[in-house]
């Protein structure tokens, strides 16, 4: 045992890219087998290291503590994200053994996926900006390798993904010009070494701020720049899609929650300019995504629409935020929060995908139809998801602000439109929510398709879990506001102050 | 360091610059596509030269082993794909809009941009000026040779070397998925 | 040359990606906006390097790494763009990849596959 802690004290903090490197390395030996027996060991190996990696650094974070290095820094933050990435990674590993189990190539893409989580761990635990930019782009190196090499199911997937990897290229090379400028503002080399109110005034930081910004922008695909997303989302398969909800999408989430530190030195100003622009790209996202999906078909094309909506949130946070309605830390708080909706609501939403194209082989939204009479289990958990969804949104959005004190003009018009603005863009998603719950109670034809939908077990306890997650959620939520028990605010203000004092 | 080095670094610098700037609005005029890889090649050896005046040298071998891959891989697509450019006879799937209205959308196409960029660059150089202090040219050159870059990347920055080294491998495997789904798909368009 | 003009050359060649992002639609053109944008990058961290007294070395490894890393990610894109696509989709690949275009299909209803 002694042996082994001075292994993960020499390790430290990279044991849980060690373990899946060596995990990574074993599964490598048998990368050209086609062996069923094989590959359930590989998908063994490949859980197991993702717990042992979940574990050690747990381990190391209790027996260590917060603590950092030239390149790294290690704090409660940091801990939560990694255990959310590897949370991430083991569904992910669920989605392509299912969909992918009897490819010839399935053991190299087992590879690649415990590959990608390595520069993902890389980046959250960074602080020198070196570091931070060179496991983000191999995080996005290896995001692309793994959807591309999923295979290609429907014509036109290659020219899609092609376009996808091309537009993928634009965020890196803004960032790598964001740093060059950010050298010249102070020349720190950690992250760490920038933000506070007094460098807001650095002309060249303001510079760079804006390049990062444009950097996320265009890395999450957001309106009017979604083209290729959309057109991907399309034409890949499921656990293709998987892999861009869970890995790609996240992967941003925390290098946003890495730079709030900059956004929020600007925001904090309260200028009129900066508090204009942000809110006319978030209305211009949400409405975009609202909209759009009411007159989609295609499911994969509505909740990747869902998606961009939630990512839109986070930009309307930050125009909330630059009118002064919540506080500058609250950015990172909230990003938090949205990365956790997302996987709750739309991890098993992606086993609804499967689910269709494993028994009507589109992913039509009629081919939900009779959901509730042909299964009436996964129907009734689908609609519990959505409607936790939208109560979701409603909740984290500061609207007591608006509530209380003044009214809605306690934050002058600008207050005014941010509040009428996202009570239309919610009461659209919940039309288009309310639309797809619809089609679940429509009646089957009398003769022609599925009576009974073909679920695997498997499928049910996954989607349980993330219902009674849920639930659990609204339930603690409920107790607190009720006064009963725990107060909610002291279990989300403990998750707030984690993030305040980590950025 | 002479007068005489001085002026030979400092006109390298007005030509690289120059030429960079030239070569870079000239490759979104051109529509050959071989000629656009000739115009990347030279903003390359220009970025190149840059490096060069501003002491940095080392860049140049480094980074041109990676970038030539890079070069030679587009070049093969272009040269696979250029009887496919402009210049070739219109597929019937290619007949568009008719041609004034095509001008039209161009013009708007270029203006639009334009007028972006210059808003954007005029909001730049009045934020930035007076930002940096007044320089009198002289700068004290420190030239820094590969045994330090090397030095210090293989004793602090060794986890990044590992993630580099590590994705060149797991890309090579990568490779093999592509080209045997390639091979797979072909069979599949031959039938 | 001052540091000034120097930053203020970087920042055209910038502008000019931009202005190639949103006028160029081939997969040319498109990388060598973004090879302008680096550029503009490498530009900067060489005059910050010069008339900075500290961190040069830092600046030229960061350099490094970082056009290593964006060559490699270059180098894949372009790879699958190469080998896993038949010659006619290369040339519907290689057509438009303006950063901005208007289409319908991207923001109502369905796009047809």
């Amino acid at each position: 045992m002694v042996f082994i802690s001075d292994i993960i004290e020499r390790l430290d903090p990279y044991t849980g890219i060690i373990v899946l490197a060596f995990a990574a390395l074993i599964t490598i030996f048998a990368g050209f087998s086609k062996n069923n027996g094989i590959k359930i060991f590989i998908i063994l190996v490949s859980a197991l290291s993702y717990a042992a990696a979940f574990y050690l650094i747990i381990y190391s974070f209790i027996e260590y503590g917060p603590r950092d290095g030239f390149l790294t820094s290690i704090s409660l933050p940091e801990l939560i994200l990694s255990c959310i990435i590897l949370f991430i990674g083991l569904n992910v590993l669920f989605f392509i053994s299912v969909s992918r189990f009897r490819e010839d190539s399935f053991i190299r893409i087992v590879i690649l996926l415990t590959f990608s989580l390595i520069p993902v761990l890389s980046l959250i635990m960074a602080d020198n900006m070196i570091f931070i930019f060179t496991a983000f782009a191999l995080t996005i190196l290896s995001i692309f390798t793994l959807i591309s090499s999923l295979d290609r199911e429907i014509a036109g997937s290659g020219e899609a993904i092609g376009k996808f990897g091309i537009r993928t290229i634009l965020p890196i090379t803004l960032i790598f010009l964001g740093f060059s400028v950010l050298i010249g503002a102070g020349g720190a080399k950690n992250l760490s070494g920038y933000g506070g109110i007094e460098s807001a005034a650095d002309p060249l930081l303001l510079v760079s701020v804006v390049v990062f910004a444009c950097a996320f922008y265009f890395y999450f695909f957001l309106y009017p720049f979604q083209g290729p997303y959309l057109k991907i989302v399309r034409r890949i398969s499921g656990g293709a899609i998987s892999v861009l909800w869970f890995l790609y999408m996240p992967a941003g989430i925390i290098l946003l929650i890495k730079f709030n530190r900059f956004f929020d030195s600007f925001i904090e100003k309260n200028n009129i300019y900066a508090f204009t622009i942000i809110t006319v790209f978030a209305f211009i996202n949400l409405f975009g995504a609202a909209v759009g999906a009411i007159r989609a078909i295609s499911l994969k094309r509505i909740l990747s629409m869902f998606l961009l909506f939630e990512i839109g949130t986070m930009v309307l946070a930050r125009s909330a935020g630059s009118l002064g309605m919540t506080s500058c830390r609250f950015a990172s708080y909230y990003d938090l929060t949205v990365l956790i909706i997302i996987l709750i609501v739309f991890l098993p939403l992606q086993l609804l995908i499967m689910l269709l194209e494993k028994n009507t082989g589109k992913d039509i939204i009629a081919g939900t139809r009779g959901l509730a009479y042909k299964n009436i289990y996964i129907g009734i958990c689908v609609i519990i998801i959505f409607l936790w969804w939208i109560a979701a949104n409603i909740y984290v959005f500061p609207f007591e602000e608006f509530i209380s004190g003044s009214g809605p003009m306690s934050h002058g018009p600008g207050g005014l439109i941010l509040f009428i603005g996202y009570i239309i863009v919610l009461l659209l998603m919940a039309v288009n929510i309310f639309r797809m719950i619809l089609v679940f109670f429509k009646k089957l034809p009398e003769t022609g398709g599925p009576k009974n939908y073909a679920v695997p077990r498997i499928f049910y306890a996954y989607i349980s879990v993330f219902v009674l997650l849920a639930l659990s959620i609204s339930i603690l939520i409920i107790i607190g506001k009720m006064d009963i028990g725990q107060d909610h605010l002291r279990i989300w203000s403990s998750s707030f102050d984690i993030f305040s004092s980590g950025n | 360091m002479s007068i005489e080095s001085q002026k030979i670094i400092e006109t390298m610098q007005y030509i690289s610059f120059a030429s960079l700037v030239i070569s870079g609005i000239a490759v979104f005029f051109i529509p050959n596509l071989k000629r656009k890889i000739v115009l990347l090649f030279l903003l390359f050896v220009s970025t190149m030269m840059i490096s060069y005046v501003f002491y940095s040298g080392i860049l140049i071998f480094i980074v041109s082993l990676s970038f030539i891959f890079v070069f030679a891989l587009l070049h093969l697509l272009t040269v696979q794909l250029s009887h496919y450019g402009r210049g070739s006879p219109l597929l019937p799937s290619d007949a568009g809009p008719p041609h004034s209205r095509i001008i039209t959308a161009r013009i708007i196409n270029i203006i639009i941009p334009i007028l972006l960029c210059t808003g954007l660059g005029y909001l730049i150089y009045k934020l930035i000026g007076g930002y940096f202090p007044a320089d009198d040219g002289v700068h004290e050159i420190f030239i820094i040779g590969m045994e330090e870059i090397s030095g210090i990347i293989f004793t602090r920055y060794n986890i990044i070397i590992f993630l580099l080294v590590a994705a060149a491998l797991i890309s090579f495997i990568w490779f093999t998925v592509i080209l045997m789904t390639g091979r797979k798909n072909k069979g599949e368009y031959n039938k | 040359m001052s540091s000034e003009l120097v930053f203020y050359i970087a920042m055209v060649l910038f502008l000019i990606s931009v202005f190639g992002l949103f006028v160029s639609a081939d997969i040319v053109s498109v990388f060598i906006a973004y090879q302008l944008m680096t550029a503009a990058a490498i530009i900067n961290f060489l005059n910050f390097s010069v008339y900075m007294e500290t961190g040069q070395l830092w600046i030229k490894v960061f350099l490094i790494i970082g056009l290593l890393t964006i060559y490699l990610l270059a180098f894949v894109v372009f790879f699958y763009i190469y080998s896993n696509t038949e010659t006619l989709e290369r040339k519907t690949i290689i057509k438009d990849h303006r950063l901005f275009r208007l289409e319908k299909s991207d923001w109502w209803g369905e796009d047809n596959i």
